[in-house]
Order: structure tokens, then C-alpha cells, then sequence
């Protein structure tokens, strides 16, 4: 509990700060604003452009030169935390009102929506890596045969799976897993663990699977496997249930394989509301920019 | 926590960063090289062989087996065939796909709504407010719209200023003389209120702002339920420099508000005190006896003439008293007819008899040539004219043709030769509606009476006259007798200070209670000595050789037009007693409207019998409603309410002493009541 609450403040702290200072710097030169003949509005709408444009190529920033030498985390931390003094200005520019016309609906709505779909993802970044943590590491690389013969203790290396990788670990894991079936039906010419693999297993290993259940961290669906194969260990002899264990184990991986699937989907996923709509909100912004321009005229 | 490890010999080198990865990495092992930028397979060699001098190598690397044994073929192609796939997107390329995508579909959802310019009210900020829910086309107040969405992007560069854009409110929004200037005032008088050291904290900064569009205040666009008077008063702090949160602690002093010129010279002191105490003694007469506070309007509202001044008032007006009388409006003024035949002047047939003076309207009655004349004989005893030189003489013999000419035109032209006259002195003719009120139904009948008995001989003379013909004057023969059957005017029983025709008695008011006003006439009618048999009906009655108006009632038309066209083109019209103006106001021998009306501080385009202050008011930058200050009646009819604003300046004072600024602060202050700028003062104080 007490790493979660650290966890937090040290995600909210800088965000405070940085989205506090964006909001004073507006309200002060904003109320000098606001004592001329000049329409407040028009500063807090170039504020946005800047702001919005520059949380837009928050992914030319991690690769540009200069910023690159911050931490990641360190330049998502003031991604998030510009975003919230974006959506404080946002409420400035609005007047904390619904809009009346129907461009502005639209507009007003992409904006919301990114806001939204931004602090979805930002509670992903802060949440969900920690989870990637709690469950024991595999090293699934160097999955192989003998390693599941040899038993070694897998869980002293802290290997970190990424997405780009997971397909490829559970197409290992289902050859071997397909492999070891094989070999057993072949010895023993019994057919109770190619059935139960046909029907089963090969399903199971055929893709990612129980994604809500993992991302609930709930251990059930691999429990449910595990209890359907006891009656099988009936109808084998002592190979036989040495190779249903070792079967086990590979589903034990595919199931921590699902977890890390489930867990990366969500901190991949939420990237492909939130990227596009702010392709659309750019372009909704520039219209607006110029509808302004246009349809107010003269004033400054 | 130690990541994955990476290197040439622990993994393979992921690309999540590029578009496309190998087909094969959900099956197999993926290829060493990936698919290339457009999504093309590399798979078919598991190494690009590099060539070191004349040999090719192998450079399949460690993490794919190593060098293999047989090495690359003669010509540099790897001798070792790879797997094809057909290469899938990346995470990020399929991203970077879904956003192209949707940023195509919201230009093509904005090309939608774009191309639907008929109906512009999609782009439109909010509803408008109420007051412009009738406007459906865009243009009339946009005024320099492009007729195409696609030349909008020009208004980034090229928008019309604001004074361009807010003269299409002008079209609907009449805002006087000035009204792109700060405040609507001319520019003279807004410099020299930027020179004017009001107080410390309210000198308007220097500030260059000529231009005040009206949107800068009146903003559109905010809703049904949106005010359009701008009355958040924030904008005033463009130019005043200082924001006043708290009108208790920084706010001006209030000056003299809001003591002011008035268009009702009332004397408060001489009323409550001298005229009328018992009854305010009593509180048969308060404050709200007279002012009323006027519902929908921030001022206050006078009482009706005929419910509090009529009784006392009425027959001064009218006339219907001797003392008063009608309005003298033409006469043949009394000649030293002796004199003028001694010195052969040709005048004609003149009443031997006549005593009468010009009349006050005789100056736009005749032609502006006899104005020359007029100002000659100015000062001149016109009934001795035995010692004047004979330009005088000749002076008067014009204006003696300048009267009969007048006469006789009179008679046969009626209002269109005072229409032509009016026309020569004002350079415009006057509209159909005024030139009746100022002829007042001045019957032909009473012309062609008037001509037979004052000038029978009149159209002979005159058609001699304009034949050039010198026409004498004949031998001396009797007066006329009709001018001594009527009763002569005791004009010493009143003063012409109106006022004294009042009792000071107290016993002389009226015990009545439905009434506070009690009048001398109605305690005692029999106490003044009432108007000649020829007075008493009103309208048009001759009396000697004068041809006098008996004013109906108060507001009476002819005595209104008359003023109101005369002030039009004299506005410092009252400031000298003897100028036209006052005397036909007045009309001799008593004051009729100048004794309540003052008509000093008329200014063209005004309304010279507008109640008390409003002029004042208009011009002035401070405004007051009170009727969110009004008390239940009960209280307001108390006095000392309206004391506690506007106290006495001393017991016989005519008026009152500014409003003292602690009484505002009372209330306003923070936490208790609103205190913005607009709250008491007005913007446009120019038009």
C-alpha cells in the first residue's frame, strides 16, 4: 500500500506542479488580457494550439536529440501533466460551458475525448506496469525441452517480455507443448493426452486468451485447466503423469504469457483511440482557428 | 530491475518502432532482416553478404547459427535460401494507419459540413440572444464574409477592422454623432476629459484607444439566455486602468451627484416651507406626493401638472384670470402719427388711437428684411418720433408696410405666408403638423374683423403700395370705438413673480383631505378679479390693436411649438430675459412657462420639456435606478428616506446636497451587494 500511494504522488506531484503553473501563468496574463478591449478567448485559444501541439508530437520528442537525453518517464510525466494544464485551459477557453453551436459540439467533444482517453492512459502508465512486476518472471528465451526436463528455477531472472515478442514465445510454447504430446502418444500409443490436447490444449495455445480475467488478476481459467486434467492422470501410468506435469508447467506459461498480452494490449491499445483522435482534433482546431478569424471580424 | 537483456549474441533486434515485422513471428522464428519501410519481404537470404576486397563474407550473425560453411555465392547473393512471409504492421504502424485514416475522415466530414454553406448556422459560435433572433442572414452582420468557406483563411491575414465591423450594428443601433468613440462623446470633449485630474483613482490612462467597436462590449453568439448589454464592466478597465474591487475602499468621491441642472426649477424650500407647511406638518404632502418612482425606468417620475401643480398653476396659464391674460401675438404697434405726416411718411391709413407695442412674435411674423428695421428701432419710443433723423423715420415707414403686408397676406394666404416667413428665417419650412400648432386655427374670419376694424382701407393700400405708389397718410380722425369697451387690466393686483400670487396665509388653504393642494382660487374664487368677457373662453381675441392667444391649458400646443422651433435655432434661448423666447413664454405681463420651465440648458436634438435631470442624466457617465433602492410605499412616503440620500442643504434652500458616498457604501460593499462598473455608471454617455 504504501509503494502504491508513493507510486501515486509520485505520478500526481509533477503534474500539480507543472499543470499549476501552466493555469497561473494563463490566469495572470490572462486578467491583464481581459482589462483591454481584447477578447480573452483568443489568448486561451493560441495557448491551446501551442499546448495541443506540442502534447501532439509528444512522440517526435522522445526521439529528438536534445529531449532524448531526459528519461522516458521523466518526458511522459510532463506529457501528463501538460495534457492536465491543457484541459484547465480548455475549461479557461470555454468558460467551464457546454458549447451552443454545432462546430463547436464537435470540436468541444474531440477535445473531451482525448482529455478522456489521455487520463485513461495516464492511469494505465501509472497502475499497469507495476502489475507486469508482481507475478513471477520467466525466462521464457530460453525456453527448451531440456529446460523443462532440467526443472531449473526460473523465477532469479527478472526478464522482461515485451509485446513485440509474445507471439513468438507462444508459438514456442505450443510446440512444445505439441511436441511432447507427440512423443508421449508415440511411446505409449495412449490417446488420453493427444485427446484432451486436441480438444483443449490446442485452442488454448492457439492465441491469447482470457484477457478480463487477467487484467482482474484472476487465476481461474488456468485453475479450471488444471482440474480438468486430474481426471486424465487416472487413465496414465507414472510417464504419463510426469509428461501431464510438465504439459502443466507450459500452460502455467502460456497463462502468464496471456497476462503479459492482456496487460501490454492496454498500454498499447488505449494509444490507438487516443493518437487518432488527436490527428482529428488538429484538424478540427485549425478549422475552428480559422472560423474564428473569419466570422469575427475585428476584433482583435 | 534488470530489462531483458540485449546484444548481437543474447537476442535478436526488435524494430517496434518500424511499420512492418516478419510474418513468421507468430509462427516460427522471425527472419533476421524484417520485412523493408513499404512492407516487402527480405526473407529470401538469411544474410546480405558484404564484400572485403576481392571475397564476399557471410554476415549472418551468431544469434542465427554464424557464419554458415559454404558462404556466399560468386556473384554476392547468399548461398543460404530463406523463408517468405508476408509481412504484418507493426503495433505502431497499425496505429500510425488508424490515425491517418480517421484524420481523412474528419477532412472528409469537414468537407460535409463545409460545402452545406447554405446554412451557415452550423459554424455558428451559440444561438443569438433574443433581441437578433430575427437576423437569418449571416452577412448582415459579418461584413466581410467571403461568399466561399474556402477564402475564409484569408480573415487570418486581411480582417476588417472594427470599425468596419461594427458599423453594421449602426445600421439597426442609432449611437449619435460619435459613436465608434470611447464613451460616444466627441473627441474634443474626450480630450479634455483625459486632461481633467477627476481624482487620483479615476484618470483614465493614457491610453490610445479611439475606436470602441460595439462587440468589444455587446458580445453574440452566448446563448438565448446571454446579455448583450455587457454589464460585466471588466472592459472599462481597458482604458481605466485600475480595476475597483472594492467601491467601499477605492471608489471616487461621488462629486456633486446628483445635483445638476434642471429642466424644472422647482423651489423645494419656498414649497414646503413657506407655502404648504401645515400639510407637511401633517404628511398630507411627502416626497412621493410629486416624484414617483417610475416603473421599467431608472429615474424617478414627476407627478402630473393637473394632480399636484394645476390648482395652484392652472389659471396663470390659461389666463382665465385679468391679470394674466392671453399672449399677444400681432399688433399695430402706436405710431406718433403726427410726426409721421409732419415729415411725409407713407404709411397709409394707421389707427390713430393704438398704444400697442410689438409683440414678441412680431420679429418671425415678418420677413427678415423688416429685421433690419427692427433692430434700428430697438430702444426707440415709437409713440414720439419727433426727435428722430429721417432714417428712423424711414424705418418705421417700412415696418409699417412690413405689418399691413403681413395682414393682408394673412388674410389671404392663411398659413402659407406664415410658412413662407418661417421658411426665410429658419432656411427650412416648417413640417405640416407644426405649422398648425403654430397658427393654432387662427380663423379667417378674426383676420379679415381684424383688417376691417384696425385697417379698412387695407387692400386699396396695398395695391397701391406694391404698385409703387406713395401712399399718405390721411388727415387725424377719431379712434375707434370697440377699443374702449373692454376693461381695462388692473395690473397691479399681482407681481409678475408668479410665486407671489400665492397666500402666505396659512388660513387661505384648503381644509379638504382628499386634496393636499389647496389652491387660492378654489378656497376663495372670488379673491382674484377674473378675465374680461374677451379672455374667458380662450383662443383668438383681439383687445385694442393687439390680436392675442389664450392658452388652453398647460402644454398648451401653439405656446410649445412656438418655443420648441424658436429654441431650435436659438439654443441660449432663456439666458437673457428680453430675448424672444422668454417673451412669448411669458407672454406679457406674466410668466407662463419660464416660471417652472427653464429652458437654459437646451441643446439641439433635445427635448426642451423633458423632466427634471434628464438631460443631466443623458450626458452624465453616472446612472441610477431606484427602483432596486425603492422601499415598500409605506417607508418611501416617509421622507426621511429620501433625506437620508438626498439631504438638505439648509432649510430654505431650493435645492439639495450631493449624495454623500458613504450612503452607497453602506450597502455596497463585498459580501452585501454587486459593485461593477456598470452597476452606476453608463457607457454611453454620448448618444
Amino acid at each position: 500500500m504504501t509503494m502504491f500511494f508513493g507510486r501515486l504522488a509520485a505520478q500526481v506531484f509533477p503534474t500539480v506542479v507543472l499543470a499549476g503553473g501552466i493555469l497561473a501563468a494563463n490566469h495572470l496574463y490572462a486578467a491583464s488580457f481581459s482589462f483591454s478591449f481584447r477578447d480573452v478567448r483568443f489568448l486561451s485559444g493560441w495557448e491551446l494550439v501551442g499546448i495541443v501541439g506540442w502534447l501532439a508530437l509528444f512522440g517526435m520528442q522522445r526521439r529528438l536529440v536534445t529531449l532524448s537525453t531526459l528519461k522516458a518517464s521523466v518526458q511522459q510525466r510532463v506529457h501528463i501533466a501538460t495534457g492536465w494544464g491543457a484541459v484547465g485551459v480548455f475549461v479557461l477557453h470555454t468558460d467551464g460551458r457546454l458549447p451552443q453551436g454545432r462546430f463547436d459540439w464537435w470540436l468541444w467533444s474531440l477535445f473531451v475525448a482525448v482529455a478522456v482517453s489521455g487520463v485513461i492512459g495516464a492511469a494505465f502508465y501509472t497502475f499497469l506496469p507495476a502489475r507486469l512486476h508482481e507475478r513471477p518472471h520467466i525466462r521464457l528465451w530460453q525456453i527448451s525441452r531440456a529446460d523443462i526436463e532440467a526443472g531449473g528455477d526460473r523465477r532469479r531472472n527478472n526478464e522482461m517480455i515485451f509485446m513485440e515478442r509474445i507471439p513468438f514465445f507462444r508459438a514456442k510454447l505450443g510446440r512444445l507443448v505439441e511436441q511432447e504430446v507427440m512423443a508421449f502418444t508415440r511411446d505409449t500409443g495412449s490417446m488420453v493426452i493427444l485427446d484432451f490436447y486436441v480438444h483443449r490444449l490446442a485452442p488454448f495455445f492457439r492465441g491469447p486468451r482470457h484477457m478480463l480475467f487477467h487484467l482482474f488478476q484472476s487465476h481461474h481459467p488456468v485453475h479450471r485447466i488444471s482440474l480438468e486434467m486430474r481426471p486424465l492422470e487416472r487413465y496414465l501410468d507414472e510417464a504419463g503423469r510426469e509428461s501431464l506435469g510438465k504439459i502443466e508447467k507450459l500452460i502455467r506459461f502460456k497463462d502468464h504469457l496471456d497476462y503479459l498480452h492482456a496487460h501490454h494490449m492496454m498500454l498499447k491499445g488505449w494509444l490507438f483511440i487516443h493518437v487518432p483522435l488527436t490527428a482529428a482534433l488538429l484538424i478540427v482546431s485549425a478549422a475552428h482557428g480559422i472560423l474564428v478569424h473569419a466570422f469575427t471580424a475585428g476584433s482583435p | 530491475m534488470r530489462l531483458q537483456k540485449f546484444g548481437y549474441r543474447d537476442s535478436p533486434y526488435e524494430r517496434p518502432t518500424q511499420k512492418w515485422h516478419c510474418g513468421q513471428t507468430d509462427e516460427t522464428a522471425p527472419c533476421r532482416l524484417g520485412p523493408d519501410s513499404k512492407g516487402r519481404c527480405q526473407g529470401a537470404f538469411q544474410c546480405a553478404p558484404a564484400r572485403r576486397g576481392e571475397r564476399w563474407e557471410c554476415t549472418r550473425p551468431s544469434t542465427a547459427g554464424g557464419s554458415c560453411a559454404p558462404g556466399p555465392l560468386p556473384d554476392g547473393r547468399c548461398g543460404q535460401g530463406g523463408s517468405f512471409c508476408v509481412p504484418v504492421r507493426t503495433w505502431r504502424g497499425r496505429r500510425r494507419v488508424l490515425s491517418v485514416w480517421g484524420a481523412l475522415l474528419t477532412i472528409g466530414l469537414m468537407g460535409v459540413f463545409f460545402s452545406s454553406r447554405h446554412d451557415l448556422a452550423h459554424f455558428a459560435a451559440g444561438d443569438m440572444a433574443p433581441q437578433h433572433r430575427m437576423i437569418e442572414d449571416c452577412t448582415i452582420c459579418h461584413a466581410a464574409l467571403p461568399t466561399h468557406p474556402a477564402a475564409w483563411a484569408q480573415a487570418l491575414t486581411h480582417r476588417p477592422t472594427p470599425t468596419v465591423a461594427a458599423e453594421r450594428c449602426l445600421r439597426c443601433h442609432a449611437r449619435g454623432l460619435h459613436p465608434m468613440t470611447p464613451h460616444t462623446l466627441p473627441r474634443a470633449r474626450l480630450a479634455a476629459l483625459r486632461q481633467t485630474p477627476l481624482t487620483e483613482n479615476t484618470i483614465p490612462a493614457e491610453t490610445s484607444i479611439d475606436t470602441v467597436a460595439c462587440f468589444f462590449c455587446h458580445g453574440e453568439h452566448r446563448g438565448r439566455a446571454a446579455d448583450l448589454r455587457g454589464r460585466d464592466g471588466i472592459r472599462c478597465q481597458g482604458c481605466h486602468g485600475r480595476w475597483f474591487a472594492q467601491a467601499a475602499d477605492e471608489h471616487a468621491r461621488t462629486g456633486s451627484y446628483p445635483v445638476g441642472p434642471s429642466r424644472i426649477t422647482f423651489n423645494h424650500g419656498k414649497h414646503i416651507n413657506t407655502v404648504f407647511p401645515a400639510q407637511v406638518t401633517d404628511r398630507k404632502i411627502t416626497c412621493t406626493t410629486c416624484h414617483l418612482v417610475a416603473e421599467g425606468s431608472p429615474g424617478m417620475r414627476l407627478q402630473r401638472f393637473d394632480v399636484v401643480c394645476a390648482d395652484c398653476h392652472q389659471s396663470k396659464i390659461d389666463g382665465t384670470v385679468a391679470a394674466v391674460g392671453g399672449v399677444p401675438f400681432l399688433s399695430l404697434p402706436g405710431l406718433d402719427l403726427e410726426t409721421l405726416r409732419q415729415r411725409a411718411a407713407a404709411i397709409g391709413t394707421w389707427p390713430e388711437s393704438s398704444t400697442a407695442r410689438l409683440t414678441p412674435f412680431m420679429p418671425w411674423l415678418l420677413l427678415p428684411e423688416a429685421a433690419v428695421d427692427l433692430a434700428h428701432l430697438d430702444g426707440i419710443v415709437l409713440r414720439d418720433l419727433t426727435k428722430v433723423p429721417p432714417e428712423t423715420i424711414a424705418a418705421v415707414e417700412r415696418l409699417a408696410w412690413a405689418i399691413k403686408n403681413l395682414v393682408q397676406d394673412l388674410i389671404d394666404s392663411g398659413d402659407a405666408a406664415l410658412a413662407a416667413r418661417l421658411q426665410a428665417h429658419l432656411g427650412h419650412a416648417p413640417e405640416r403638423n407644426v405649422l398648425v400648432r403654430l397658427m393654432a386655427g387662427l380663423p379667417r374670419d378674426v383676420l379679415m374683423a381684424l383688417q376691417r376694424e384696425w385697417l379698412a382701407a387695407l387692400p386699396e393700400e396695398i395695391t397701391r403700395f406694391r404698385a409703387g405708389e406713395r401712399v399718405v397718410i390721411p388727415p387725424a380722425s377719431p379712434p375707434p370705438r370697440q377699443e374702449e369697451t373692454l376693461v381695462p387690466v388692473d395690473r397691479t393686483v399681482l407681481s409678475k413673480d408668479d410665486d407671489e400670487i400665492l397666500p402666505e396665509e396659512d388660513g387661505l388653504l384648503s381644509e379638504d383631505e382628499t386634496s393636499p393642494w389647496t389652491t387660492r382660487a378654489a378656497a376663495n374664487p372670488g379673491s382674484l378679479p377674473a378675465a374680461d368677457p374677451g379672455e374667458r373662453y380662450g383662443g383668438w381675441y383681439r383687445k385694442g390693436f393687439t390680436l392675442y392667444y389664450r392658452p388652453m391649458a398647460h402644454a398648451d400646443p401653439f405656446l410649445r411649438a412656438w418655443l420648441e422651433m424658436i429654441v431650435t435655432v436659438a439654443p441660449a434661448i432663456g439666458n437673457d430675459d428680453n430675448d424672444d423666447g422668454n417673451d412669448i413664454a411669458s407672454g406679457d405681463p406674466g410668466k407662463r412657462c419660464l416660471t417652472c420651465h427653464s429652458l437654459q440648458t437646451f441643446r439641439q436634438g433635445d427635448e426642451p420639456w423633458a423632466p427634471a435631470f434628464r438631460r443631466h442624466r443623458e450626458e452624465s457617465f453616472i446612472t441610477f435606478d431606484h427602483a432596486p433602492h425603492s422601499l415598500p410605499p409605506a417607508l418611501l412616503s416617509d421622507e426621511g428616506r429620501c433625506l437620508a440620500c438626498h439631504p438638505w442643504r439648509s432649510p430654505t434652500a431650493t435645492a439639495f446636497r450631493p449624495t454623500p458616498r458613504q450612503v452607497c457604501i453602506t450597502c455596497h460593499v463585498e459580501g452585501n451587494a454587486t459593485q461593477g462598473c456598470t452597476l452606476c455608471h453608463r457607457y454611453h454617455a454620448g448618444g
